[in-house]
Protein backbone atom coordinates (compact mmCIF):
# COMPACT_ATOMS: atom_id res chain seq x y z
CA UNK A 1 0.00 0.00 0.00
CA UNK A 2 2.37 2.37 0.99
CA UNK A 3 5.08 1.27 -1.87
CA UNK A 4 1.96 1.79 -4.45
CA UNK A 5 1.36 5.22 -2.68
CA UNK A 6 5.22 5.93 -3.62
CA UNK A 7 5.13 4.67 -6.80
CA UNK A 8 1.85 6.79 -7.46
CA UNK A 9 3.55 10.01 -5.87
CA UNK A 10 6.82 9.53 -7.57
CA UNK A 11 5.19 9.43 -11.12
CA UNK A 12 2.93 12.62 -10.29
CA UNK A 13 5.83 14.20 -9.47
CA UNK A 14 7.92 12.83 -12.44
CA UNK A 15 4.89 14.20 -14.25
CA UNK A 16 5.17 17.56 -13.03
CA UNK A 17 8.84 18.02 -14.14
CA UNK A 18 8.42 16.24 -17.39
CA UNK A 19 5.68 19.12 -17.86
CA UNK A 20 7.59 22.51 -16.68
CA UNK A 21 10.66 21.12 -19.27
CA UNK A 22 8.11 20.28 -22.04
CA UNK A 23 5.23 22.54 -22.06
CA UNK A 24 7.74 25.19 -23.63
CA UNK A 25 8.90 22.78 -26.12
CA UNK A 26 5.02 22.24 -27.12
CA UNK A 27 4.44 26.10 -27.15
CA UNK A 28 7.34 26.66 -29.45
CA UNK A 29 6.73 23.53 -31.99
CA UNK A 30 2.81 24.94 -32.01
CA UNK A 31 3.51 28.37 -32.70
CA UNK A 32 7.07 28.19 -34.70
CA UNK A 33 6.25 24.79 -36.76
CA UNK A 34 10.23 23.98 -34.83
CA UNK A 35 11.03 20.52 -33.02
CA UNK A 36 14.28 22.05 -31.03
CA UNK A 37 16.38 19.89 -31.09
CA UNK A 38 18.80 21.75 -28.62
CA UNK A 39 15.91 21.27 -25.81
CA UNK A 40 17.30 18.23 -23.75
CA UNK A 41 20.60 20.04 -23.80
CA UNK A 42 19.58 23.89 -22.53
CA UNK A 43 17.92 21.38 -19.82
CA UNK A 44 21.21 20.18 -18.90
CA UNK A 45 22.69 23.81 -19.20
CA UNK A 46 19.94 24.83 -16.93
CA UNK A 47 21.09 22.61 -14.36
CA UNK A 48 24.90 23.29 -14.95
CA UNK A 49 24.15 27.16 -14.64
CA UNK A 50 22.40 26.78 -11.65
CA UNK A 51 24.99 24.46 -10.16
CA UNK A 52 27.80 26.94 -10.53
CA UNK A 53 25.10 29.94 -9.09
CA UNK A 54 24.61 27.11 -6.24
CA UNK A 55 28.68 26.88 -5.63
CA UNK A 56 29.13 30.75 -6.04
CA UNK A 57 26.64 31.37 -3.47
CA UNK A 58 27.21 29.07 -0.82
CA UNK A 59 24.36 27.04 -1.99
CA UNK A 60 21.43 29.52 -2.29
CA UNK A 61 18.94 26.92 -3.84
CA UNK A 62 16.31 29.75 -4.80
CA UNK A 63 18.97 31.76 -6.28
CA UNK A 64 20.81 28.62 -8.43
CA UNK A 65 16.52 28.19 -9.53
CA UNK A 66 15.85 31.80 -10.67
CA UNK A 67 19.27 32.46 -12.05
CA UNK A 68 19.11 29.46 -13.75
CA UNK A 69 15.95 30.10 -15.42
CA UNK A 70 17.26 33.86 -15.88
CA UNK A 71 19.92 33.24 -17.54
CA UNK A 72 18.42 30.18 -20.01
CA UNK A 73 15.66 32.83 -21.08
CA UNK A 74 18.51 34.94 -22.48
CA UNK A 75 20.20 32.28 -24.38
CA UNK A 76 16.81 31.46 -25.75
CA UNK A 77 16.05 35.30 -26.82
CA UNK A 78 19.35 35.62 -28.32
CA UNK A 79 20.08 32.36 -30.06
CA UNK A 80 16.31 33.13 -31.47
CA UNK A 81 17.74 36.14 -32.73
CA UNK A 82 20.83 34.90 -33.89
CA UNK A 83 20.02 31.34 -35.57
CA UNK A 84 16.73 30.39 -35.35
CA UNK A 85 14.66 32.80 -37.10
CA UNK A 86 16.83 31.49 -40.37
CA UNK A 87 15.02 28.38 -39.97
CA UNK A 88 11.47 30.41 -40.31
CA UNK A 89 9.14 28.32 -42.48
CA UNK A 90 11.92 25.33 -42.78
CA UNK A 91 11.53 22.66 -40.45
CA UNK A 92 14.52 20.41 -41.45
CA UNK A 93 17.17 23.48 -41.43
CA UNK A 94 15.72 23.68 -37.82
CA UNK A 95 16.31 20.57 -36.81
CA UNK A 96 19.75 20.24 -38.32
CA UNK A 97 20.80 24.44 -36.64
CA UNK A 98 19.30 22.91 -33.24
CA UNK A 99 21.42 19.71 -33.53
CA UNK A 100 24.38 21.74 -33.71
CA UNK A 101 23.40 24.24 -30.95
CA UNK A 102 22.44 20.79 -28.52
CA UNK A 103 26.16 19.88 -29.05
CA UNK A 104 27.56 23.83 -28.28
CA UNK A 105 25.45 23.41 -25.31
CA UNK A 106 26.13 19.74 -24.29
CA UNK A 107 29.81 21.12 -24.38
CA UNK A 108 29.41 24.12 -22.29
CA UNK A 109 27.58 21.83 -19.54
CA UNK A 110 30.69 19.58 -19.61
CA UNK A 111 32.62 22.46 -18.74
CA UNK A 112 30.93 24.04 -16.29
CA UNK A 113 30.33 20.61 -14.13
CA UNK A 114 33.89 19.10 -15.47
CA UNK A 115 31.32 16.36 -16.57
CA UNK A 116 30.71 14.71 -13.78
CA UNK A 117 26.84 13.98 -12.69
CA UNK A 118 25.77 16.47 -9.81
CA UNK A 119 22.26 16.74 -7.87
CA UNK A 120 21.44 20.21 -5.70
CA UNK A 121 21.05 18.63 -2.09
CA UNK A 122 20.38 21.82 -0.26
CA UNK A 123 20.10 22.58 3.43
CA UNK A 124 16.51 23.45 5.14
CA UNK A 125 13.35 22.61 3.95
CA UNK A 126 14.01 21.82 0.00
CA UNK A 127 16.39 18.92 1.09
CA UNK A 128 14.43 17.64 3.63
CA UNK A 129 11.66 15.07 4.04
CA UNK A 130 7.87 15.08 5.58
CA UNK A 131 5.66 12.60 7.43
CA UNK A 132 2.43 11.04 6.27
CA UNK A 133 1.25 8.66 8.38
CA UNK A 134 3.61 5.77 7.65
CA UNK A 135 5.18 7.62 4.67
CA UNK A 136 8.87 9.21 4.55
CA UNK A 137 8.55 11.32 1.60
CA UNK A 138 11.19 14.40 -0.21
CA UNK A 139 9.71 17.84 -0.27
CA UNK A 140 11.85 18.44 -3.30
CA UNK A 141 9.72 16.46 -5.31
CA UNK A 142 6.27 18.29 -3.77
CA UNK A 143 7.87 21.40 -5.07
CA UNK A 144 8.35 20.28 -8.49
CA UNK A 145 5.08 19.38 -8.54
CA UNK A 146 3.71 22.91 -7.27
CA UNK A 147 5.91 24.91 -9.68
CA UNK A 148 4.68 22.65 -12.17
CA UNK A 149 0.52 23.24 -11.43
CA UNK A 150 1.74 27.14 -10.37
CA UNK A 151 3.18 27.15 -14.30
CA UNK A 152 0.14 24.85 -15.20
CA UNK A 153 -2.09 27.76 -14.36
CA UNK A 154 -0.42 31.10 -14.95
CA UNK A 155 0.22 29.80 -18.78
CA UNK A 156 -3.91 29.12 -18.78
CA UNK A 157 -4.39 32.23 -17.49
CA UNK A 158 -1.93 33.83 -20.14
CA UNK A 159 -3.72 31.99 -22.83
CA UNK A 160 -7.60 31.92 -22.46
CA UNK A 161 -7.54 36.15 -20.71
CA UNK A 162 -4.81 38.17 -22.34
CA UNK A 163 -4.27 39.10 -26.04
CA UNK A 164 -0.89 38.23 -26.15
CA UNK A 165 -2.70 34.56 -25.49
CA UNK A 166 -5.18 35.04 -28.07
CA UNK A 167 -2.65 35.98 -30.59
CA UNK A 168 -0.40 32.33 -29.83
CA UNK A 169 -3.78 30.42 -29.43
CA UNK A 170 -4.06 31.85 -33.40
CA UNK A 171 -0.91 31.99 -34.47
CA UNK A 172 -0.78 27.99 -33.24
CA UNK A 173 -3.89 27.22 -35.79
CA UNK A 174 -2.97 29.05 -38.04
CA UNK A 175 0.39 31.75 -38.06
CA UNK A 176 0.63 33.31 -41.74
CA UNK A 177 -3.03 34.63 -41.03
CA UNK A 178 -2.03 35.91 -38.10
CA UNK A 179 0.34 38.04 -40.00
CA UNK A 180 -1.95 39.07 -42.47
CA UNK A 181 -4.18 40.51 -39.70
CA UNK A 182 -1.43 43.16 -38.69
CA UNK A 183 0.21 41.55 -35.94
CA UNK A 184 3.73 41.09 -35.66
CA UNK A 185 3.85 36.78 -34.75
CA UNK A 186 7.66 37.09 -35.11
CA UNK A 187 7.84 39.33 -31.92
CA UNK A 188 5.70 36.79 -30.92
CA UNK A 189 8.18 33.96 -31.37
CA UNK A 190 10.95 35.42 -29.77
CA UNK A 191 8.81 35.91 -26.56
CA UNK A 192 7.35 32.69 -26.64
CA UNK A 193 11.19 31.35 -27.11
CA UNK A 194 12.64 33.09 -23.83
CA UNK A 195 9.70 32.10 -21.92
CA UNK A 196 10.56 28.27 -23.04
CA UNK A 197 14.37 29.27 -22.42
CA UNK A 198 13.17 30.68 -18.36
CA UNK A 199 11.44 27.42 -18.33
CA UNK A 200 13.97 24.78 -19.25
CA UNK A 201 16.26 26.70 -16.70
CA UNK A 202 13.82 26.35 -14.16
CA UNK A 203 13.56 22.41 -15.10
CA UNK A 204 17.30 22.10 -14.94
CA UNK A 205 17.61 22.94 -11.25
CA UNK A 206 14.41 20.94 -10.10
CA UNK A 207 15.71 18.09 -11.99
CA UNK A 208 19.16 18.06 -10.80
CA UNK A 209 17.16 18.60 -7.14
CA UNK A 210 14.56 16.12 -7.26
CA UNK A 211 16.63 12.90 -8.81
CA UNK A 212 20.07 14.30 -10.64
CA UNK A 213 21.46 15.15 -13.52
CA UNK A 214 24.79 15.13 -15.72
CA UNK A 215 25.77 16.14 -19.86
CA UNK A 216 24.91 12.81 -20.63
CA UNK A 217 21.37 12.66 -20.12
CA UNK A 218 20.63 16.00 -22.45
CA UNK A 219 19.59 12.99 -25.22
CA UNK A 220 16.71 11.93 -22.70
CA UNK A 221 15.00 14.33 -21.05
CA UNK A 222 14.62 15.36 -25.35
CA UNK A 223 13.30 12.24 -26.16
CA UNK A 224 10.64 12.32 -22.86
CA UNK A 225 9.46 16.25 -23.78
CA UNK A 226 9.15 14.82 -27.53
CA UNK A 227 7.18 11.80 -26.31
CA UNK A 228 5.12 14.59 -24.14
CA UNK A 229 3.92 16.88 -26.60
CA UNK A 230 3.62 14.33 -29.63
CA UNK A 231 0.98 12.36 -27.35
CA UNK A 232 -0.51 15.87 -25.91
CA UNK A 233 -0.49 17.35 -29.37
CA UNK A 234 1.23 20.34 -30.87
CA UNK A 235 0.90 23.30 -28.70
CA UNK A 236 -1.74 22.46 -26.35
CA UNK A 237 -0.75 23.38 -22.81
CA UNK A 238 -3.61 20.89 -21.59
CA UNK A 239 -2.63 18.61 -23.66
CA UNK A 240 1.29 18.79 -22.42
CA UNK A 241 0.02 18.36 -18.81
CA UNK A 242 -2.06 15.23 -19.36
CA UNK A 243 0.28 13.53 -21.41
CA UNK A 244 3.10 14.32 -18.81
CA UNK A 245 1.05 12.76 -16.22
CA UNK A 246 0.17 9.98 -18.54
CA UNK A 247 3.59 9.68 -19.10
CA UNK A 248 5.37 10.18 -15.55
CA UNK A 249 2.50 7.16 -14.20
CA UNK A 250 3.49 4.47 -16.57
CA UNK A 251 6.93 5.09 -16.31
CA UNK A 252 6.82 5.16 -12.48
CA UNK A 253 4.87 1.89 -12.08
CA UNK A 254 6.54 0.01 -14.46
CA UNK A 255 9.84 0.70 -13.68
CA UNK A 256 9.03 -0.72 -10.27
CA UNK A 257 6.94 -3.72 -11.56
CA UNK A 258 8.23 -4.55 -14.69
CA UNK A 259 11.62 -2.84 -14.66
CA UNK A 260 13.27 -4.86 -17.82
CA UNK A 261 10.36 -3.88 -20.36
CA UNK A 262 9.33 -0.67 -18.68
CA UNK A 263 10.93 1.49 -21.69
CA UNK A 264 9.06 -0.66 -24.42
CA UNK A 265 5.85 0.14 -22.65
CA UNK A 266 6.25 3.59 -22.47
CA UNK A 267 7.66 4.25 -26.30
CA UNK A 268 5.30 1.21 -27.42
CA UNK A 269 2.55 3.18 -25.79
CA UNK A 270 3.47 6.38 -27.70
CA UNK A 271 4.25 4.59 -31.18
CA UNK A 272 0.30 3.93 -30.70
CA UNK A 273 -0.70 7.05 -30.25
CA UNK A 274 1.61 8.35 -33.07
CA UNK A 275 -0.73 5.26 -35.53
CA UNK A 276 -4.14 5.95 -33.78
CA UNK A 277 -4.73 10.03 -33.16
CA UNK A 278 -0.99 11.38 -35.13
CA UNK A 279 -2.32 14.93 -33.68
CA UNK A 280 -2.42 14.11 -30.01
CA UNK A 281 -4.79 13.01 -27.86
CA UNK A 282 -5.79 16.19 -26.79
CA UNK A 283 -6.20 18.70 -29.80
CA UNK A 284 -9.28 19.75 -31.43
CA UNK A 285 -8.33 20.25 -34.89
CA UNK A 286 -5.84 20.38 -36.89
CA UNK A 287 -5.25 23.07 -39.83
CA UNK A 288 -3.30 21.99 -43.16
CA UNK A 289 -0.63 24.63 -44.09
CA UNK B 1 -3.85 64.42 -58.93
CA UNK B 2 -6.24 61.65 -58.32
CA UNK B 3 -4.64 58.61 -56.69
CA UNK B 4 -5.36 54.64 -57.58
CA UNK B 5 -5.68 52.89 -55.02
CA UNK B 6 -3.84 49.69 -56.53
CA UNK B 7 -1.13 49.89 -58.84
CA UNK B 8 -0.28 46.40 -59.87
CA UNK B 9 3.57 46.54 -62.52
CA UNK B 10 4.89 43.39 -64.21
CA UNK B 11 4.12 41.44 -60.75
CA UNK B 12 5.39 37.77 -60.44
CA UNK B 13 4.60 35.28 -58.22
CA UNK B 14 5.20 32.12 -57.35
CA UNK B 15 3.71 29.53 -55.46
CA UNK B 16 6.03 26.25 -54.72
CA UNK B 17 8.74 27.27 -56.92
CA UNK B 18 5.99 27.40 -59.83
CA UNK B 19 5.59 30.53 -61.47
CA UNK B 20 1.80 31.58 -61.74
CA UNK B 21 1.62 35.18 -61.79
CA UNK B 22 3.31 36.01 -64.52
CA UNK B 23 3.40 39.66 -65.46
CA UNK B 24 0.32 41.25 -64.22
CA UNK B 25 -0.69 45.29 -64.63
CA UNK B 26 -3.36 46.19 -62.95
CA UNK B 27 -4.50 49.25 -61.53
CA UNK B 28 -7.48 49.65 -59.36
CA UNK B 29 -9.17 53.03 -58.43
CA UNK B 30 -11.78 53.66 -55.67
CA UNK B 31 -14.86 51.19 -55.48
CA UNK B 32 -15.63 47.77 -55.97
CA UNK B 33 -13.91 45.49 -58.16
CA UNK B 34 -13.40 41.91 -59.23
CA UNK B 35 -10.70 39.86 -60.35
CA UNK B 36 -12.91 36.82 -62.83
CA UNK B 37 -11.22 33.67 -63.98
CA UNK B 38 -10.84 30.31 -64.38
CA UNK B 39 -9.89 27.94 -61.69
CA UNK B 40 -6.30 27.67 -61.50
CA UNK B 41 -5.51 31.07 -63.36
CA UNK B 42 -2.96 32.50 -60.67
CA UNK B 43 -6.14 34.75 -58.60
CA UNK B 44 -5.62 33.25 -55.52
CA UNK B 45 -1.82 32.93 -56.04
CA UNK B 46 -2.39 37.15 -56.97
CA UNK B 47 -4.09 37.99 -53.40
CA UNK B 48 -1.47 36.27 -51.63
CA UNK B 49 1.57 38.05 -53.40
CA UNK B 50 -0.42 41.38 -52.26
CA UNK B 51 -0.49 40.49 -49.13
CA UNK B 52 3.60 39.32 -48.92
CA UNK B 53 2.97 35.58 -48.59
CA UNK B 54 4.31 34.32 -51.68
CA UNK B 55 7.38 35.56 -52.86
CA UNK B 56 6.99 38.13 -55.67
CA UNK B 57 8.40 40.29 -58.16
CA UNK B 58 7.35 43.67 -59.57
CA UNK B 59 6.05 46.28 -58.21
CA UNK B 60 2.50 46.79 -55.98
CA UNK B 61 1.46 50.24 -55.25
CA UNK B 62 -0.37 51.02 -52.61
CA UNK B 63 -1.92 54.45 -52.24
CA UNK B 64 1.42 55.16 -54.06
CA UNK B 65 3.22 53.40 -51.31
CA UNK B 66 5.82 50.73 -52.58
CA UNK B 67 4.57 47.14 -50.48
CA UNK B 68 6.58 44.12 -52.55
CA UNK B 69 9.14 43.08 -50.03
CA UNK B 70 7.18 43.79 -46.64
CA UNK B 71 5.57 41.81 -44.47
CA UNK B 72 2.35 40.74 -44.24
CA UNK B 73 1.57 42.16 -40.96
CA UNK B 74 3.02 45.81 -42.64
CA UNK B 75 1.30 44.98 -45.27
CA UNK B 76 -2.00 44.65 -43.33
CA UNK B 77 -0.99 47.58 -40.97
CA UNK B 78 -1.08 50.14 -44.18
CA UNK B 79 -4.19 49.44 -44.77
CA UNK B 80 -5.31 46.23 -46.07
CA UNK B 81 -7.85 43.53 -45.08
CA UNK B 82 -7.57 40.13 -46.09
CA UNK B 83 -10.81 37.29 -46.61
CA UNK B 84 -8.69 34.09 -47.49
CA UNK B 85 -10.26 31.56 -49.52
CA UNK B 86 -11.40 28.78 -47.47
CA UNK B 87 -11.95 31.70 -44.54
CA UNK B 88 -9.33 30.22 -42.26
CA UNK B 89 -11.04 31.18 -39.00
CA UNK B 90 -9.24 30.11 -35.91
CA UNK B 91 -10.46 26.91 -34.13
CA UNK B 92 -8.78 28.14 -30.82
CA UNK B 93 -10.64 31.69 -31.13
CA UNK B 94 -14.32 32.24 -30.12
CA UNK B 95 -16.13 34.62 -32.74
CA UNK B 96 -15.73 37.36 -30.17
CA UNK B 97 -11.87 37.11 -29.88
CA UNK B 98 -11.89 37.00 -33.64
CA UNK B 99 -13.15 40.19 -33.60
CA UNK B 100 -10.88 41.91 -30.81
CA UNK B 101 -7.90 40.20 -31.08
CA UNK B 102 -6.95 41.91 -34.00
CA UNK B 103 -8.95 45.15 -33.73
CA UNK B 104 -7.07 48.13 -34.66
CA UNK B 105 -8.39 51.89 -35.11
CA UNK B 106 -6.78 51.45 -39.05
CA UNK B 107 -7.56 54.14 -41.08
CA UNK B 108 -11.42 54.84 -40.48
CA UNK B 109 -12.86 58.03 -39.24
CA UNK B 110 -14.33 57.65 -35.86
CA UNK B 111 -18.30 57.49 -36.81
CA UNK B 112 -17.28 55.24 -39.71
CA UNK B 113 -15.41 52.95 -37.45
CA UNK B 114 -15.31 49.03 -37.57
CA UNK B 115 -15.95 47.61 -34.01
CA UNK B 116 -17.22 44.17 -32.73
CA UNK B 117 -20.10 45.84 -31.50
CA UNK B 118 -20.49 47.50 -35.49
CA UNK B 119 -20.16 44.08 -36.80
CA UNK B 120 -22.82 42.38 -34.73
CA UNK B 121 -24.74 44.89 -36.10
CA UNK B 122 -24.26 43.92 -39.53
CA UNK B 123 -24.38 40.37 -38.71
CA UNK B 124 -26.53 39.54 -36.04
CA UNK B 125 -26.00 35.78 -36.21
CA UNK B 126 -22.39 36.55 -35.05
CA UNK B 127 -23.45 38.17 -31.96
CA UNK B 128 -25.88 35.04 -31.32
CA UNK B 129 -22.76 32.77 -31.67
CA UNK B 130 -20.46 34.69 -30.31
CA UNK B 131 -18.50 32.26 -27.52
CA UNK B 132 -18.85 29.61 -30.17
CA UNK B 133 -15.73 28.72 -31.61
CA UNK B 134 -14.27 29.89 -35.02
CA UNK B 135 -14.48 27.07 -36.98
CA UNK B 136 -17.88 25.45 -35.62
CA UNK B 137 -20.18 28.13 -37.55
CA UNK B 138 -21.81 27.28 -40.80
CA UNK B 139 -20.58 28.25 -44.08
CA UNK B 140 -22.15 31.27 -44.13
CA UNK B 141 -21.53 32.50 -40.56
CA UNK B 142 -17.76 31.54 -41.20
CA UNK B 143 -17.78 33.74 -43.83
CA UNK B 144 -19.40 36.56 -42.38
CA UNK B 145 -16.77 36.02 -39.35
CA UNK B 146 -13.87 36.28 -41.62
CA UNK B 147 -15.55 39.10 -43.49
CA UNK B 148 -15.90 40.99 -39.45
CA UNK B 149 -12.22 39.93 -38.70
CA UNK B 150 -10.74 42.20 -41.80
CA UNK B 151 -13.30 44.82 -41.40
CA UNK B 152 -12.36 45.35 -37.34
CA UNK B 153 -8.56 46.24 -38.70
CA UNK B 154 -10.38 49.24 -40.18
CA UNK B 155 -8.96 48.69 -43.32
CA UNK B 156 -8.87 51.51 -46.78
CA UNK B 157 -9.09 47.70 -49.07
CA UNK B 158 -10.86 44.50 -48.33
CA UNK B 159 -9.45 41.63 -50.48
CA UNK B 160 -11.85 38.61 -50.78
CA UNK B 161 -11.06 35.98 -52.02
CA UNK B 162 -13.75 33.84 -53.41
CA UNK B 163 -16.48 35.27 -50.76
CA UNK B 164 -19.14 33.62 -52.01
CA UNK B 165 -17.88 29.96 -52.80
CA UNK B 166 -19.71 27.19 -51.03
CA UNK B 167 -22.82 29.52 -49.71
CA UNK B 168 -26.32 29.20 -50.63
CA UNK B 169 -28.48 31.36 -52.39
CA UNK B 170 -29.99 33.33 -49.50
CA UNK B 171 -26.59 33.79 -47.72
CA UNK B 172 -25.20 35.13 -51.25
CA UNK B 173 -28.05 38.02 -51.02
CA UNK B 174 -27.37 38.70 -47.31
CA UNK B 175 -23.47 39.27 -48.84
CA UNK B 176 -24.59 41.75 -51.52
CA UNK B 177 -26.80 43.65 -49.18
CA UNK B 178 -23.37 43.89 -47.10
CA UNK B 179 -21.15 44.95 -49.58
CA UNK B 180 -23.24 47.74 -50.72
CA UNK B 181 -23.41 48.76 -46.96
CA UNK B 182 -20.19 49.25 -46.69
CA UNK B 183 -18.61 50.68 -50.28
CA UNK B 184 -21.31 53.47 -48.77
CA UNK B 185 -18.86 54.31 -46.49
CA UNK B 186 -15.79 54.31 -48.90
CA UNK B 187 -14.49 51.09 -48.18
CA UNK B 188 -12.43 50.07 -51.18
CA UNK B 189 -12.93 46.60 -52.76
CA UNK B 190 -11.31 44.14 -54.58
CA UNK B 191 -12.92 40.72 -54.96
CA UNK B 192 -11.43 37.34 -56.97
CA UNK B 193 -15.12 35.66 -57.83
CA UNK B 194 -15.72 32.47 -60.04
CA UNK B 195 -19.10 33.71 -59.83
CA UNK B 196 -19.95 36.06 -62.62
CA UNK B 197 -23.70 36.64 -61.17
CA UNK B 198 -22.41 37.46 -57.60
CA UNK B 199 -20.25 39.81 -59.32
CA UNK B 200 -22.33 41.59 -61.48
CA UNK B 201 -24.49 42.18 -58.48
CA UNK B 202 -21.73 43.88 -56.75
CA UNK B 203 -18.93 45.18 -58.73
CA UNK B 204 -18.05 48.41 -61.23
CA UNK B 205 -15.34 46.90 -63.41
CA UNK B 206 -13.98 43.40 -63.65
CA UNK B 207 -10.44 41.86 -64.92
CA UNK B 208 -10.37 38.70 -65.90
CA UNK B 209 -7.24 36.45 -65.19
CA UNK B 210 -6.15 33.78 -67.69
CA UNK B 211 -2.90 31.64 -67.37
CA UNK B 212 -1.29 34.16 -64.71
CA UNK B 213 -1.83 37.44 -66.70
CA UNK B 214 -4.63 39.99 -66.78
CA UNK B 215 -6.40 39.07 -70.37
CA UNK B 216 -9.47 41.69 -70.08
CA UNK B 217 -10.18 45.08 -68.08
CA UNK B 218 -13.33 46.67 -68.65
CA UNK B 219 -17.08 46.27 -67.42
CA UNK B 220 -18.28 42.79 -67.01
CA UNK B 221 -21.97 43.74 -69.37
CA UNK B 222 -19.12 44.54 -71.97
CA UNK B 223 -17.54 41.17 -71.38
CA UNK B 224 -20.98 39.35 -71.13
CA UNK B 225 -22.51 41.12 -74.52
CA UNK B 226 -18.95 39.67 -76.34
CA UNK B 227 -20.07 36.19 -76.89
CA UNK B 228 -16.83 35.35 -78.45
CA UNK B 229 -14.85 36.68 -76.04
CA UNK B 230 -16.12 35.37 -72.83
CA UNK B 231 -15.91 31.83 -74.26
CA UNK B 232 -12.24 32.64 -75.05
CA UNK B 233 -11.32 34.04 -71.34
CA UNK B 234 -13.42 32.16 -69.20
CA UNK B 235 -14.83 29.04 -71.54
CA UNK B 236 -18.55 30.04 -71.22
CA UNK B 237 -21.34 31.44 -73.49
Amino acid sequence: MIYNLTLLLNGITYAGLLFVVASGLTLVFGLMRMVNMAHGSMYILGASVGWLLYKISNHNWVLALLGAGVVMMLVAFLLQLALYNKAYGNPILGIMISIGVSWIFTDLSIELTRGEAKAFSPEGIVGSTFQLGELTYPYSRLIVLVVAIAELILILIILKKTKVGQIIRAGVDDRDMVSSLGINIELIFLGVFAFSGFLVGLAGVLGGTMVSFSTDGAGSMQMLALMVIIVGGRGSIEGAALAALMIGLLDSFTSAYVPNISTIIVFSFVMAVLVLKPQGLFVKEVRKQ
Amino acid sequence: MHESVLTLNNVEAYYDKLHIVQGVNLLLDSGVTSIIGRNGMGKSTLMKAIMGLVSTKGSIKFFGQEIVGLKPYQIAQKGIGYVPQGRRNFPSLTVDEHLTFCASSGFSSEENRWSSDRVYDLFPRLYERKDLYGTSLSGGEQQMLAIGRALVLNPRLLLLDEPSEGLAPTIIDQLVDVFEKIRKENMNILIVEQDLNFCERVTDSTNVMVNGQIAFSGSLRELRNNAELSRKLLGIG
